[in-house]
């Protein structure tokens, strides 16, 4: 039975390639497959209320000690629930709304993938399944927010939020290494937090595991990623930029929570962080005149709400950073779905344009109603009972900032219903029921949230933790919450006072990243260009430099050195090719010059007859005539014969030459400084008879070393190949 | 036949049947007949190295160190597998564009080069390591010129130059190691090493290093790659951009490993390997053309096989092993994929390519799974590979080197959004075919890095126990030298 929790991720990640096969029918598959996910965890969920976590595993990478672990715990299942049940919403949601792209089953098949990545993110217990399912979500996001590719915006937005996400992940992918080095698991729910707090790397794999779930869920300084997604279509910014994507970074941060939170460290880094996104989103949103900005930057603001709340480290911050983040799924987004239909009815999300909206689509408005009432927080709404529970966990030296944060609140929502009061130009088709239905389930339950009180309890009773979430309802409650509202509607009105394209702009970091990737790019180029310069002469030096001075280095310390003696006939003969090499750098005519090189051969060839070595001689002196003539017979078809003139660089090639020249005779010299092995020379004496022959050379090339010689043969029948099929190149 | 000469002598006969082959349906029978059989001789040989160790053979009989041996390591027979399979899949690619003029040329090149690189891999002489490399070197001129217009065949001159300078280098480092010790076999020369005279080993180490270094292009010796990997017919450069490099990163690990072994980590191999990743990544990003891109991304992945040799632990190496066959896989599936645009489109630059995931979507995928494996995101192959990598990097405390190899993995993944956003995505081009044996070589490939992303565990178990033979370089002497 526990095994097909193994299951639940890949059901509707198997389902995609099935949702783009089917092309009329590509919705109902994906239906089908949040509808089986979300049947199967509802089955799971009632022995994790009694406290039974199921868990099952598949060994993955054995010898690693990674494996395939999921785990149904209430959090897991409660975060599963959230994805399975709004996904099921979307997918009836995104038929109507993408009822005329031709592209349907390709979007179907992305929501899928999508839908299994974020389940397996938050049931996976260990931390390399964790790892996988979180970038996963990150490329089906990459994939949905890039969903109308022909468009720059939409392309360079999904690469913004790729790279900020896949940034994020790669640090956290270090920081989990270290974890779970330090941990000596990588199993979440066997984890040691003293072990692991104790130890000295502890701030570094918290602050590797922070920078992946701050990118994640979009807090400052790179929040920018998210307000840039809403080019995605609706049902992608309501389902994984805003109800379930977006917080897998505060996820992380609770399901991290026993292991690595509760320090000073963890409040230190994460409260503040949290608090400074939540304040600068609240703002920045009441500026917004983009019905989806304005949202997106209200899910920053929500986001880095949920986020200090993580950053309290304590039991009854957890829970409320939980809550806050099922409110915020129902109301925010209900407050989607709703700008969706707007959109798609009217043709345009500008707020000033849109007024009055009220008369066509009179469900809608009852909706954003519903939804604007929790997000202010009013009594009565489940927006009031998290708020209040943050308000506890948050403790006294920070309710005057929750206390500003929901006076924007209550811009931003004023801002948002303006839109359907008063009368305006722009007309509102109709109002079809596949725009508004799929809404309704969240929004019941943001009124449900905050008027039937079991609902809250059973849900932080399900965390395993028994505080009182219910609010005492009295006049300090009720009266800072109505005098946000009038700040707020005042604050809207005076917004409204300054031109839109003097505010609306800018608060994003969009044009620092462009402006960033656009500098790599050149500083790429400009590296390039020098160091890859294209010229052979410039690679040679480089090569033969390394070589020379590798080389030759040891050979200070190691190397031994000949003893001047009497001037012998070796010398002399060296002395002469020394002169050849002279005249062949100074001659000023190519043939003189390869006469010359001919002439340092010959000298060779005496000097092998000088060592009394008569057939290395000969082979020498063949070698040398036949390459003799046949450079000549090349140089002299050339069209200009002559030494081209000197090449600026000159000293350097003649520095590398000299020395490369001296490191060559130094380690040749090495090599006869001691008596050389005659291991090899015995053996083939003594075999020679066996082998057949008497003439040792021989010997050593048809048999001894016989393989060596087929691979020469070989290199001369491909050489060969090679001038026939020169012959034959087109020309 | 000794499995250990198998995967040299199959391609061998089969490139001589190509060249006397007149008819073209028989000789693409019997070339891939060849390509087949040869990788089941290397997987063969994979299954033996497994299970017995070492797999010997004297050629002639001659005992070690005195005659030439092949020795086949797991690492060697693994190096072949991946080999005859990368060529099998290349020539199926081959097989969909036809050059009627040259093909007996190709056939017998690409089998010619199968042999000089399985030769490589499985010898266990150090000269005759040599000329198998002379037998690549000349094989693969013959291949970037094959068909190539006047001013690609000039270009080509810079590739065979420095390769050239290189195998100088490399014979003279073989000389050097013949004059300390006396003899060229490996395993003789693991043994006696140690008690040669170091003015003559190191220089000869730094040598070998020096040259399989320009064969594997690591920093500062990589630079005749990308401009040579521009030039060749498409499946040319997708088998060269797969494989050419890799046996000399393979030569590096021998080195490194049984002839003059590593004990922790060697910093400038890992300085080495650092700016060989980051050099190689930021060149892709400056390239506004597929394949150009894919070239240079050689070199940067150089980086990370150089990183996992240089941290000088069995289980980095077996990271660095998983890593290169890995890469393999994913950079020929890639390679592939821009030789079918190439075919199609007559051009692989990212200003005149758009839209490409729309008219032929399956091929979108294709090139999606091998580019983000590249990249390392999970759960593909390249994502365990990165993982091993630093998890190695990461126990052995090189922080600075891990923060590299995980940055470059960004911008990895950067210059992959570029080919994907720019050639991919945007509006559908006119749609011309592209042939489905094409498809078949990509997935091939591809295939490989997902079933190593799914299920890699066999695959890290062999690369492990490849790495922990390399760490036990005593085992490997008495192997060879045991017999006498």
């Amino acid at each position: 039975m526990d095994f097909l929790l193994l299951g639940v991720p890949l059901v509707p990640a198997l389902a995609a390639p099935c949702a783009a096969a089917c092309r009329r029918a590509a919705w109902l598959v994906a239906l089908g497959g949040c509808g089986l996910v979300l049947v199967t965890l509802l089955l799971a969920a009632p022995p994790t209320v009694a406290g039974l976590s199921a868990s099952a595993e598949v060994p993955w990478f054995p010898s690693l000690g990674v494996s395939y672990r999921l785990r149904a715990d209430p959090l897991g299942t409660l975060f599963g629930l959230l994805v399975a049940g709004v996904g099921v919403l979307i997918v009836l949601y995104a038929r109507s709304y993408l009822e005329h792209e031709p592209r349907q089953p390709a979007f179907f098949a992305y929501l899928l993938l999508f839908t299994g990545a974020m389940l397996g993110l938050v049931l996976a217990d260990d931390l390399s399944t964790l790892y996988v399912f979180w970038e996963a979500t990150s490329l089906a996001s990459f994939f949905l927010i890039g969903f109308h590719d022909d468009r720059w915006d939409a392309r360079q937005a999904a690469v913004r939020a790729l790279v900020v996400t896949v940034v994020g992940g790669l640090a956290m992918l270090a920081g989990f290494v270290l974890l779970g080095l330090e941990a000596g698991t990588f199993r979440l729910s066997e984890m040691d937090p003293h072990r692991v707090q104790a130890s000295p790397r502890y701030p570094w794999v918290l602050a590797l595991v922070l920078a992946g779930a701050f990118t994640k869920s979009a807090q400052l300084p790179v929040h920018f990623w998210l307000p840039g997604a809403m080019v995605a279509p609706t049902p992608v910014s309501a389902y994984l930029h805003s109800a379930t994507m977006v917080k897998a970074g505060v996820f992380l941060l609770v399901r991290l929570l026993p292991v690595l939170g509760g320090t000073e460290l963890w409040r230190g880094w994460v409260l503040p962080v949290g608090m400074a996104t939540f304040l600068f989103g609240a703002v920045v949103a009441v500026l917004q005149d983009d019905l989806k900005a304005l949202l997106a930057y209200g899910t920053v603001s929500a986001l880095g709400l949920a986020t200090a709340l993580a950053g309290t480290g304590t039991e009854l911050g957890r829970d409320a950073a939980v809550l806050y983040l099922l409110n915020h799924a129902a109301y925010k987004g209900t407050l989607f779905l709703v700008a969706g239909a707007v959109e798609h009815e009217t043709g345009t999300r500008n707020i000033p344009q849109l007024r009055g909206l009220a008369r066509a689509m009179p469900v809608t408005t009852a909706l954003a109603g519903a939804s604007v009432f929790s997000l202010v927080a009013l009594p009565g709404s489940g927006g009031f009972v998290a708020k209040d529970l943050a308000a506890k966990a948050l403790g006294h030296g920070l309710e005057g900032w929750l206390w500003a944060g929901a006076v924007a609140n209550a811009a931003f929502g004023t801002r948002f219903l303006q839109v359907f009061l008063g009368r305006g130009d722009v007309t509102a088709r109709h109002e079809p029921a596949g725009l508004w239905a799929p809404a309704l389930p969240l929004a019941v339950l943001c009124v449900l949230f905050g008027a039937w009180p079991p609902l809250p309890e059973a849900v932080v009773g399900w965390l395993g933790a028994d505080h009182n979430v219910w609010p005492k309802f009295g006049l300090g409650k009720v009266a800072p919450a109505a005098a946000a509202v009038v700040g707020g509607v005042g604050a809207a009105w005076l917004v409204e006072q300054v031109p839109g394209r003097r505010r609306v702009r800018g608060w994003g970091g969009d044009h620092a990243f462009d402006a960033l990737q656009r500098t790599l790019l050149r500083f790429a180029a400009l590296l390039t260009h020098f160091t890859l310069t294209g010229r052979l002469r410039d690679y040679l030096v480089v090569v033969l430099g390394v070589a020379a001075v590798g080389a030759g280095l040891p050979l200070l310390s190691h190397g031994r050195w000949p003893e001047v003696g009497p001037i012998s006939l070796e010398a002399a003969f060296v002395g002469m090719a020394a002169c050849g090499v002279a005249a062949t750098v100074l001659s000023r005519s190519l043939v003189s010059a390869v006469v010359a090189l001919g002439a340092v051969g010959y000298s060779v060839v005496f000097l092998f007859m000088a060592l009394r070595a008569p057939d290395v001689a000969l082979t020498q002196m063949l070698v040398e005539t036949v390459t003799l003539v046949l450079f000549l017979a090349v140089v002299t078809r050339l069209l200009t014969p002559d030494v081209p003139d000197r090449h600026p660089l000159a000293a350097v090639d003649l520095l590398a030459a000299v020395a490369v020249g001296a490191v060559a005779a130094a380690l040749a010299f090495q090599a006869t400084v001691g008596p050389p092995s005659q291991r090899l020379a015995e053996f083939f004496a003594e075999h020679a008879r066996q082998a057949g022959g008497s003439n040792l050379v021989n010997l050593v090339l048809v048999d001894f070393r016989g393989l060596d010689t087929l691979g020469e043969i070989t290199v001369l029948g491909v050489a060969a190949l090679g001038v026939l099929a020169l012959a034959r190149r087109p020309r | 036949m000794n499995a250990a000469v198998a995967p040299v002598v199959v391609p061998l006969l089969t490139a001589l049947l190509c060249v006397g082959l007149q008819a073209r349906r028989t000789r693409w029978t019997v070339s891939l007949a060849g390509g087949g059989l040869s990788v089941l001789a290397s997987l063969w040989l994979v299954a033996l190295a497994h299970g017995h160790g070492v797999v010997v053979l004297r050629v002639g009989s001659w005992p070690a160190p005195y005659g030439i041996v092949f020795a086949a390591d797991l690492l060697g027979a693994l190096m072949s597998a991946i080999g005859s399979w990368v060529a099998l899949w290349t020539l199926v690619a081959l097989a969909a564009q036809p050059h009627p003029r040259l093909d007996a040329f190709f056939h017998a090149g690409w089998h010619l080069m199968l042999a000089g690189m399985n030769g490589a891999f499985l010898t266990g002489d150090l000269f005759n390591l040599y000329v198998f490399f002379e037998v690549l070197l000349v094989t693969s001129y013959f291949l970037v010129t094959l068909g190539a217009t006047r001013r690609q065949a000039r270009e080509a001159f810079t590739y065979v130059a420095v390769n050239i300078v290189a195998s100088t280098i490399l014979l003279m480092g073989v000389a050097l190691l013949y004059a300390a010790v006396g003899s060229v076999n490996m395993a003789d020369l693991a043994a006696r090493i140690p008690q040669a005279s170091p003015g003559l080993v190191r220089p000869a180490v730094f040598l070998l290093a020096v040259a399989f270094g320009v064969k594997a292009a690591v920093f500062p010796l990589y630079a005749w790659l990308p401009h040579t990997y521009a030039i060749p017919a498409g499946p040319v450069a997708a088998y060269f951009g797969g494989m050419l490099t890799k046996v000399g990163v393979y030569a590096l690990y021998r080195l490194f490993t049984t002839l003059q072994p590593l004990h922790g980590p060697e910093p400038w191999l890992l300085a080495v390997a650092g700016l060989t990743m980051v050099l190689g990544v930021l060149g892709a990003l400056a390239q506004e053309d597929m394949r150009r891109i894919l070239s240079f991304h050689i070199v940067s992945q150089i980086g990370y096989m150089v990183f996992g040799l240089g941290l000088g632990t069995p289980q980095a190496w077996a990271a660095g092993i998983f890593y290169t066959l890995h890469n393999i896989a994913a950079k020929t599936a890639l390679l592939l994929v821009s030789s079918a645009v190439e075919a199609s489109y007559g051009t692989t630059s990212l200003r005149s390519l758009a839209g490409l995931a729309h008219a032929h979507p399956w091929l979108g995928v294709w090139f999606v799974v091998a580019a983000l494996s590249l990249a390392g995101i999970p759960p593909l192959s390249g994502f365990w590979a990165k993982l091993l990598v630093v998890q190695a990097g990461l126990e052995a405390g090189e922080f600075a080197g891990v923060a590299v190899a995980l940055a470059v993995s960004l911008v990895t993944l950067l210059s992959m959004l570029k080919i994907f956003t720019g050639a991919f995505w945007g509006p559908p081009p006119e749609r011309s075919h592209i042939s489905p044996l094409e498809h078949a070589s990509v997935v091939g490939l591809a295939a490989l890095t997902v079933a190593w992303g799914v299920g890699g565990g066999t695959l890290l178990e062999l690369a492990t126990a490849a790495a922990r033979a390399l760490g036990d370089p005593a085992g490997y002497v008495r192997a060879v030298l045991g017999g006498h």
